[in-house]
């Protein structure tokens, strides 16, 4: 392709991973061209289950994916990278990872695919904190449901075990049957506790789904699911190529061009690896970057006729960024063995704190008991306190079969100082200023943490716990939002309630960088449903028209 | 972080990381990983715990098929140091020879006076009459301080899988081994759909003590 | 649509059809339906014989072409691929324009027994009135009641056949069914059989064993001094079922064959995939208990028959690896998608559940790899083909299911040089040996399965 050539399609799509993918399959199945241009490169399966056999720190859930030059993604979790920069009081609980890849981030995730709470959507309605969304619930029940056909969710019956988002059709699957370990863990809590534990909703096959076969808990979602039980992006990629989308892999858009007007998209360019710029044109323009890129790419794309950056009257590009940002506890179980790690990762949770009228001054959050294979662990501990031949054995026994793992996901507030901004001294080989995030946790979360640490220690202290280890600070859970955030005023936001940017009338955002409020359910799911309405908006405007 | 990208890989320049802007936060949590402070504190569970290892272990199960006598010859004898002094370590009359070349070849690769030691350990456990693992390593501490580090290399190579910061082998390594009558190693699962919500074997408190001294546990932070 | 193509090709020339047409699920649910006995208020005898009818129509599985994926039973649209082009299955419900409705017994007897339609054209022998033709008046005319009073009409027509010259004659079919050697018709009350007259009855005139198991001569003709030496469809290979006990399945019981049938598998032996695994779960899985060891009697006592490639029993090959995973390389950049070798393609996409020793789960819901007849095979096609194409089977309340890995494939798509590699590999660790395949083998295969 020479930079002269340029490509043209109804609608052009910036990202391929499971919001970009999901619209373009369910444009080209209407008919409607598409183009799809994806920053990194293709991949397949078989490499990456090898690259992380081959991996020495396999808790490193990025360590299989090293990343190509021209699509850098931060190397490793928890760790200040040099993509990713964090600055402010809690710059450490904001390093959060994703994959640049077709497909993208889903690649590694572990499957939670909850639907928000009506209540998610109105906090400040509700609860006095925040903000609404421009749309409710209900607006988005028929996509949830969409997409948790696309995906194939397993979840429990409503009937049994209601999860508080209404649903008007059940789970397309039946709830996972949950380890020996959660189930242990669920008994403690029902006899114990005025809590509950509930089936995580989880987008894994529990019988053969859409030609994947059922899950065999190798344990090893994050980082790689060997054998396609769990939906990722790359699933919707085929879908849509099938259907007669166009995918563009290696193209790092740079730059969104906008009519003399600047009320219309016009094109996108985009680099090669070589650096050699090619221009692609539309009708219709989707930015489904994930929440970090797609911020950086409005920013980037400042010019004269926009010097705050594409979509940005407001100033609002690249502010109000959350996170489920949590704690994490690792201890000794005093009681019988429960050998976690058989079965997928996260599989039961506590969603008693999800909701309540205390919402008014602290944050809502769900609490995971990890199912995670400790042996490695468990050996390199041993080895460093001495042990050696049989008493080694028999140490990496008990400490591979009585570790316990709890970690939250606490609720964020939008605060526009916590803002995305580029980076002016750093940038990619191509000449892209990386990304920098300055972060202080709000104080209604920082009062969730606190109140999660306390059913932590009443739960260490229920299973006979002992030697409690606290992650240092607060943990990244990895689901960044709120960068282009939505609201019903363009003064104070990005998008509107079908996450069309206030200002530039062909150009939508699909990403839970849209999110008004961050709620507690991991976020893929509802990134889902959003883009379905996206591309459900499309095809009303593209075929109407 | 002992490990970089792979050097054909280097998809972030090293020295961004000097110039960044977390420049000092990675300092500090260099010396003080999540997993860093999670393990040590694991290790305070167990230390001096006192209780027999159970007859479900897996210790007695662990007779490998590949005889490692017949083809030591190949390797010339300082692998069958290694795989002597391998043995003794883990108190295992057998050993995988087809690993243990693999293991020996990572160590000695990474780290050239590694194989001196190795002779050193061999020639001490000559010497001695060790009843078991425990005994020989202390001994081998008491003589001198710096072969506890090959201790550790030697047993993290068989027990993890792992020689010179680099997978020798991955589901092949005794962990796995010592660990099969309860989890898989992840990725590979031969158990079948919803096998994980049977009961796994209880095991008992640990009776052993270290036979080393104990060090500080330094990881990659993740 | 897997294997149409060269399945009915060959069918197409010979004359009888297999019923291996995958359909949607909603379709299967409805292909068991005509099992159940109709609620009525027809005299017993009549509702004994529809319920024979309906029997019957499961055991030659009739629903497995006549009906689209999706489409309503027997409504007939399904385009079978063909090299001369599509043929299209017709539309057999009792509708009176667009389906059979008015035909009288003799007229449906003609077109089943001789495949000729009721306005006296010939039908193309993808229809397999040559096995048919063995069925008895009674049965027949127990088909065309259950087909007459228990199959919903469906007033709709379906896409006409067209075939390119010289197939497009029907009449050239009136040479061919000269030469064509069809099965002669029983007599009497097939349900009052003795087990082995029984058995060949349905292996012959409803299950027509023989059009795939059965190799064929230059005209295409089943060879019957090579009955059911195995043959091949282009893609799949019908294994040889003779009783030999070294080239065939003489080292099976009739409880083997009979569980084989019901569920499509059997523990460290074999698996039925591809066509056969739609003959079970379409077919034989709804067959009774006595019909099966019916079925079972009488393949045992097929003539042995050796076989030029398997000299040993196919399914008592190989033995688990022991082999350590050394590894001699760090993670790759995530755009390497370099070509692997035979043991690393093994490890990466099938080790994580047939495991590294090839033994399979514990239950062989993941079967075993050695002890296995599709790797102990001297004919690697099969192995080739479940690899491209996976497993899914449903039979007795069980879903068996492996992913495919061909171009299709969501999770894995692999090279032909990555497929001839891991054939070779699998085979050389758990089966008879390096069977050299090439990646031109692998693509021919994977182009027939098309």
């Amino acid at each position: 392709m020479s930079s002269e050539q340029t490509l043209s399609a109804d609608v052009v799509i910036v990202g391929s991973g499971v919001a970009g993918a999901s619209i373009a399959n369910e444009l080209a199945r209407a008919g409607i061209s598409v183009i799809v241009l994806e920053a990194g490169p293709r991949v397949d399966r078989q490499h990456f289950v090898e690259n992380f056999r081959t991996l020495e720190n396999k808790p490193s859930y990025q360590g299989p994916f090293p990343s190509v030059p021209w699509a850098v993604h931060p190397p490793n979790q928890m760790t200040p990278n040099a993509y990713l920069h964090t600055t402010g009081p809690d710059a450490e609980a904001y390093q959060q990872v994703y994959l640049r890849m077709m497909g993208g981030t889903t690649w590694h995730w572990a499957g939670c695919a909850w639907r928000y709470l009506p209540s998610d959507f109105e906090l400040k309605t509700r609860y006095g904190q925040g903000r609404d969304w421009a749309l409710k619930y209900d607006d988005l029940e028929p996509f949830y449901y969409q997409a948790e056909v696309m995906m194939g969710v397993c979840g429990p019956d409503p009937a049994k075990e209601d999860l508080g988002s209404p649903r008007k059709q059940p789970y397309p699957m039946e709830a996972l049957p949950i380890s020996y370990a959660a189930q242990q863990f669920r008994k403690l809590i029902d006899e114990k506790t005025p809590w509950r534990v509930v089936h995580e909703p989880q987008a894994r096959n529990t019988r053969p789904y859409d030609a994947r076969p059922t899950c065999e808990g190798h344990n090893n979602c994050m980082p790689i699911c060997p054998i396609g039980a769990m939906y990722n992006g790359s699933y919707s990629v085929y879908h849509a190529e099938a259907a007669g989308a166009k995918f563009i892999p290696n193209a790092v858009v740079y730059k969104i061009e906008r009519d003399s007007a600047n009320k219309r998209v016009t094109g996108v360019q985009y680099y090669d690896p070589d650096k050699q710029s090619h221009r692609v044109t539309g009708k219709y323009f989707v930015i489904a970057a994930h929440c970090i890129e797609t911020a950086k790419l409005l920013l980037v794309s400042a010019d004269e006729q926009s010097p705050e950056g594409v979509a940005n009257s407001s100033g609002h590009v690249g502010r109000n960024m959350m996170d489920h940002t949590g704690v994490q506890v690792t201890f000794i179980s005093g009681d019988k063995a429960l050998w976690p790690g058989r079965g997928p990762l996260l599989t039961n949770v506590i969603d008693s704190f999800r909701d309540g009228d205390w919402r008014n001054e602290r944050g809502a959050y769900l609490v995971h008991m990890v199912d995670d294979n400790q042996v490695d662990l468990a050996t390199q501990l041993a080895i460093s306190k001495g042990y050696v031949g049989r008493e080694l054995e028999e140490q990496i026994r008990y400490l591979a079969s009585h570790t316990v793992r709890l970690f939250s996901h606490n609720e964020a507030l939008p605060d526009p100082e916590n803002r995305l901004t580029l980076s002016k001294t750093q940038k990619d080989v191509l000449g892209i200023p990386h990304p920098e995030v300055y972060y202080k946790l709000p104080e209604y979360t920082v009062k969730s943490c606190d109140h999660t640490r306390s059913v932590f220690r009443e739960l260490i202290g229920l299973m006979h716990g002992t030697d409690e280890q606290w992650t240092p600070g607060y943990f990244p859970q990895d689901h960044p939002s709120g960068s282009t955030i939505m609201g019903t005023d363009p003064k104070t936001s990005v998008v509107d309630g079908h996450c069309r940017t206030h200002d530039h009338e062909n150009l939508f955002i699909a990403s839970s960088s849209v999110f008004s409020t961050v709620g507690t359910g991991n976020i893929t799911l509802t990134v889902a449903a959003l883009a379905l309405r996206v591309a459900d908006t499309l095809k009303k405007e593209l075929l109407h028209a | 972080m002992k490990k970089e990208w792979p050097k054909e890989n280097p998809c972030v320049p090293a020295n961004l990381h000097t110039v960044s802007p977390n420049a000092m936060r990675l300092a500090r949590l260099l010396r003080m990983s999540r997993r860093d402070m999670l393990l040590t504190g694991m290790g305070a569970a167990v230390t001096g715990a006192a209780a027999s290892l159970s007859g479900a272990t897996a210790a007695e199960t662990h007779a490998t098929s590949a005889p490692d006598a017949g083809s030591i010859l190949h390797s010339g004898p300082e692998a069958a140091q290694f795989m002597a002094v391998s043995r003794k370590l883990t108190d295992r009359p057998a050993l995988d020879l087809r690993i243990g070349n693999a293991l020996h070849a990572g160590l000695v690769q990474g780290n050239p006076a590694r194989q001196g030691q190795i002779s050193t350990l061999h020639g001490l456990m000559e010497k001695g009459q060790f009843a078991s693992a425990a005994e020989f390593a202390a001994a081998a501490e008491k003589a001198d301080p710096a072969l506890k580090d090959v201790i550790h290399d030697i047993l993290t190579g068989w027990y993890r899988g792992v020689a010179d910061g680099k997978v020798v082998v991955y589901r092949s390594a005794l962990m796995f081994d010592i660990t099969k009558d309860a989890v898989y190693p992840k990725t590979y699962a031969e158990g079948g759909p919803f096998y994980w919500t049977s009961q796994p074997p209880e095991v008992a408190r640990p009776t052993g003590h270290p036979a080393l001294s104990p060090s500080k546990f330094v990881v990659e932070p993740t | 649509m897997p294997d149409f193509k060269n399945i009915l090709w060959s069918a197409l020339i010979a004359g009888t059809a297999l019923g291996s047409l995958a359909l949607a699920p909603a379709a299967l649910a409805q292909s068991s339906a005509p099992v159940q006995p109709a609620p009525s208020t027809r005299p017993e005898g009549v509702e004994a014989e529809l319920a024979r009818g309906a029997y019957l129509a499961t055991a030659a599985d009739c629903v497995a072409c006549h009906t689209m994926p999706g489409g309503k039973p027997f409504a007939g649209g399904l385009k079978i691929a063909t090299p001369m082009g599509n043929v299209v299955s017709t539309n057999i419900t009792p509708d009176p324009v667009h389906g059979i409705g008015s035909y009288t017994e003799a007229e449906f007897e003609n077109a089943v027994r001789h495949g000729v339609r009721k306005d006296g054209a010939h039908l193309y022998p993808v229809m397999p009135y040559v096995s048919y033709a063995g069925m008895t008046d009674q049965d027949v005319k127990a088909l065309y009641e259950w087909f007459m009073h228990s199959v919903k009409p469906v007033p709709q027509d379906t896409e006409k056949t067209r075939l390119a010259f010289p197939a497009s004659m029907r009449s050239a079919m009136v040479a061919w069914n000269f030469m064509a050697r069809k099965e002669q018709p029983e007599t009497g009350d097939s349900s009052t059989y003795d087990t082995v007259r029984r058995g060949q009855y349905l292996a012959n005139a409803l299950g027509h064993c023989g059009t795939c198991h059965t190799p064929r001569n230059a005209l295409m003709s089943e060879k019957h001094d090579q009955y059911l030496a195995g043959a091949s469809l282009g893609s799949w290979y019908a294994p040889n079922i003779t009783s030999s006990k070294t080239g065939g399945i003489g080292n099976w019981s009739g409880d083997d064959l009979v569980t084989y049938l019901r569920t499509g598998r059997i523990k460290s032996r074999a698996q039925a995939a591809g066509p056969m695994a739609e003959v079970v779960e379409h077919s034989t899985s709804h067959l009774t208990d006595a019909d099966l060891h019916a079925l079972a009697t009488f393949i045992k006592q097929v003539a042995p028959i050796e076989d030029k490639l398997d000299h040993t029993p196919r399914d008592a090959v190989g033995k688990a690896a022991d082999v350590p995973d050394i590894r001699t390389r760090g993670p790759q950049r995530i755009d390497d998608l370099t070509e692997m070798d035979g043991p690393r393609l093994y490890d990466a996409n099938c080790a994580a559940c047939h495991g590294q020793d090839g033994a399979g789960v514990q239950d062989h819901y993941v079967p075993s790899l050695f002890a296995n007849s599709t790797v102990g095979a001297g004919r690697p096609d099969n192995l080739v083909m479940t690899i491209l194409k996976g497993v899914d089977r449903t039979a007795s309340g069980a879903h068996a299911f492996m992913p495919g890995f061909d171009g299709q494939s969501d999770v894995q798509r692999l090279s032909d040089t990555e497929i001839a590699r891991l054939v070779n590999y699998v085979t050389a660790t758990f089966g008879t040996g390096d069977h050299h395949v090439t990646p031109e083998q692998v693509n021919t295969l994977r182009k027939a399965a098309h």
